[in-house]
């Protein structure tokens, strides 16, 4: 599941991106678009998540969290600088639930 | 009145020390000292790691150095060992003309046949035609999808695609019609357009059924007989990928060749032997074994083999400051193994499995220069140095402090460079041998079966046991048994097959199942290791019958190996001979054994005094 926290363009962007990697690997996913998700609700969602990954993106930021780590921090964060960036976090996503290495 | 009398054993890797304190003849303490050798055994270089070594012990016994009675160091065997790999075959693709491709992920699914056309000039194309489309990095996934549906609507028959990018699956997600995509390509200007190009991708968890077989690409190009006899390696390279892109230019050939990889000629005690490399490591060690005790060994000129042959034969003249015509290849042990090679021409870094050779050879000389070395070490320690007795007795002397052995004993001393066998018959006489291959010829078995190219993580596979991480916070041993943890498991090694080192894990590069790089591992001590404990013990024996010896020991680095101990005690149990590593003086464990040899050899001569 992918969230977007402020309903920018940019936001928008990264997310398809990130998608478009998801979709790469061979996982489904949703997005949602809600003003003012926060990191907090987005670890909530991945608990929820039938497959149990939630990404959030928020202006450049995307935080990525599995429902396996139990405190609440992610197993990504990472500032995006290129949007080939975005599309690899889409892949580790993927890969979180199929168990294969990281990008 | 206590004396204090040291032992030193200075090896290719580690210089280990045994000191006792001696009151009226009898041993009433002892101490270990262990340090890393510096510079190459039997040279000057040595002291620093031997004035470590003895300090330890030194510290241990709580006495300065200037203490010492008396030093003992071991004469070392001059013995050096050098490997090499060689191989036999080599698939090459000539004009690019048939390329196989695993990506991770390919698009779509079946088979296609048609004309290789760059899809930016999918508009010039003709509804006769069947074609592939060729794919670069400029054109997207949602304009390549577009292009397609687009010519489709058009009436132009597309029937597959190859892509630069990883993104195969993207684009069958857009396109109306199934095809099968390959993506990753990644020289994909090097595939030759106008030509017919076969591209096949199976579904998930199935493996492509008509690539892989000589026929099938006969029939997708038309082969004639003589055409398909050709084409037998590319299909076998195939097989077990989920996707294959195969093209074929009207010059293009893909042949396996044999390359002429040389002779080696040893020279026995009644004739020469002579043995192709290219036959494999069978014949080799036939003529080996033919040869009963080995003159010298030489290598065709100018082949890897001649080439390894003489490097060995070099680097021990200059370490011992001999001519190189004296110098003598005493032992060779040939291995065959299966290593991944890419093929010559390939469009993705595409490997094939090709067979090659791996030996390796042992080179005795004189005496290495250990009275030089004594007395350097006399002069800076400014305590009286003597050498001891010969490496392999002192090896058996400090080998039956194991509790549970007794003469005749047989001690293993499997090294870096080579593997040296002691038998010491119960009046005490001792007979020795000294076999090529040993521990770093497992690590470049490992290497290459593995196509890793990094000796260093090959080692790691070598010394340490396996796991793979299964999720954030679970690992599964190689034995099947899973480990939890409270803190999540750092996501580099996410999913990925780790060496358990002592101090810290580390990633296995290689896309290799944990089952399969145990079984190399397994396989290649099995190979070198075994087989040469095998044949020490076949020199040694009066009658060449194995069953004759009782009690073996393993003793040196290569023993502390945590699975070898187990392998050899197998391996010999068959024969009804109690094997295992050492535990000198009860306490030590597999070290130490040469350099308590030296100790209690001084106690003993006392004696008979």
């Amino acid at each position: 599941m992918i969230l977007q926290a402020k309903c920018t363009v940019q936001e928008a962007t990264i997310a398809q991106e990130v998608g478009y990697g998801i979709e790469e690997e061979g996982i489904p996913y949703a997005v949602e678009k809600e003003k003012g998700f926060s990191a907090e609700d987005v670890y909530h969602q991945a608990q929820r998540s039938p497959l149990g990954v939630c990404i959030l993106v928020e202006d450049a930021r995307i935080w990525l969290f599995a429902r396996m780590l139990k405190e609440k921090r992610p197993l990504f964060l990472m500032e995006i600088e290129q949007l080939a960036q975005a599309r690899e976090m889409g892949k580790n996503a993927a890969r979180v639930i199929k168990h294969r290495p990281f990008v | 009145m206590s004396t204090y009398i040291a032992g030193v054993d200075i090896g290719n890797a580690t210089t280990e020390t045994a000191l006792g304190k001696v009151e009226a003849g009898a041993l009433m303490q002892c101490t270990k000292g262990i340090a890393p050798t510096t510079g190459i055994k039997g040279t000057k270089e040595n002291i620093r790691g031997i004035l470590h070594s003895l300090k330890a012990a030194a510290e241990e016994m709580d006495i300065p150095l200037t203490q010492l009675d008396l030093v003992r160091i071991n004469e070392a065997t001059p013995v050096i060992g050098d490997f090499a790999m060689e191989t036999i075959t080599e698939t090459v693709i000539t004009e690019s003309a048939l390329i196989g491709h695993n990506p991770d992920t390919p698009g779509g699914l079946g088979l296609g046949i048609g004309k290789t056309i760059d899809i930016r000039t999918l508009e010039e194309a003709i509804q006769e035609e069947e074609y592939i489309a060729v794919v670069p990095e400029q054109v997207d996934f949602s304009a390549a999808a577009q292009i397609i549906n687009t010519q489709w609507q058009r009436g132009i028959k597309v029937r597959g695609a190859i892509l630069k990018k990883d993104d195969g699956v993207l684009v069958a997600n857009r396109l109306i019609q199934v095809i099968p995509i390959i993506d990753e390509v990644e020289s994909i200007e090097r595939v030759p357009l106008g030509m017919i190009c076969a591209v096949e991708v199976a579904a998930p968890g199935r493996c492509i059924d008509l690539l892989s077989n000589p026929y099938g690409i006969a029939t997708a190009f038309g082969l004639t007989p003589k055409e398909t006899k050709q084409i037998v390696p590319l299909a076998k390279a195939l097989i077990g990928n989920r996707s294959a892109v195969v093209i074929k230019t009207p010059k293009g050939e893909i042949r396996e060749r044999r390359i002429p990889a040389g002779e080696v000629m040893i020279q026995g005690s009644q004739r020469v032997y002579r043995a192709s490399v290219d036959h494999g490591a069978e014949e080799i060690m036939n003529a080996v074994a033919k040869a009963g005790d080995i003159a010298d060994v030489t290598g065709t000129q100018g082949t890897n083999v001649g080439g390894m042959l003489e490097k060995v034969r070099g680097e021990m003249a200059a370490l011992t400051e001999q001519e190189r015509s004296e110098v003598r290849i005493k032992d060779l042990m040939a291995v065959d193994t299966i290593v991944p090679k890419e093929v010559q021409g390939n469009l993705a870094n595409e490997f094939a499995m090709e067979k090659a050779v791996g030996i390796a050879a042992m080179v005795k000389t004189h005496k290495l220069h250990m009275e030089r070395l004594a007395e350097a070490l006399a002069s800076e320690l400014k305590r009286p140095v003597e050498i001891g007795g010969v490496e392999g007795t002192m090896a058996v002397i400090g080998a039956l402090t194991t509790p549970g052995t007794e003469k005749p004993l047989l001690v293993l001393d499997i090294g870096a460079g080579s593997t040296d066998a002691c038998l010491m018959k119960e009046e005490g006489e001792t007979k020795a041998v000294h076999l090529a291959g040993a521990g770093n010829m497992v690590t470049m078995m490992i290497n290459a079966e593995l196509g890793l190219q990094n000796a260093q993580l090959a080692e790691e596979i070598k010394k340490f046991p396996l796991a793979k991480v299964e999720s954030l916070y679970h690992i599964r041993h190689e034995d099947g048994t899973v480990e939890f943890f409270q803190e999540p498991i750092d996501s580099q090694y996410f999913a990925r097959v780790v060496i358990m080192k002592p101090d810290g894990w580390k990633a296995v590069a290689a896309k290799k199942s944990l089952e399969v790089i145990r079984q190399i591992r397994r396989e290649a001590k099995e190979k070198v290791l075994i087989r040469n404990i095998l044949r020490a013990l076949k020199r040694v024996s009066l009658t060449g019958n194995l069953n004759e010896f009782e009690y073996v020991v393993l003793v040196g680095g290569s023993s502390l190996d945590f699975e070898l101990g187990n392998m050899v005690t197998e391996a010999l149990a068959h024969y009804g001979i109690v094997s295992g590593k050492a535990n000198v003086r009860g306490v030590e464990g597999p070290r130490n054994a040469v350099a308590t040899g030296l100790l209690l050899s001084h106690l003993s001569q006392h004696e008979e005094r």
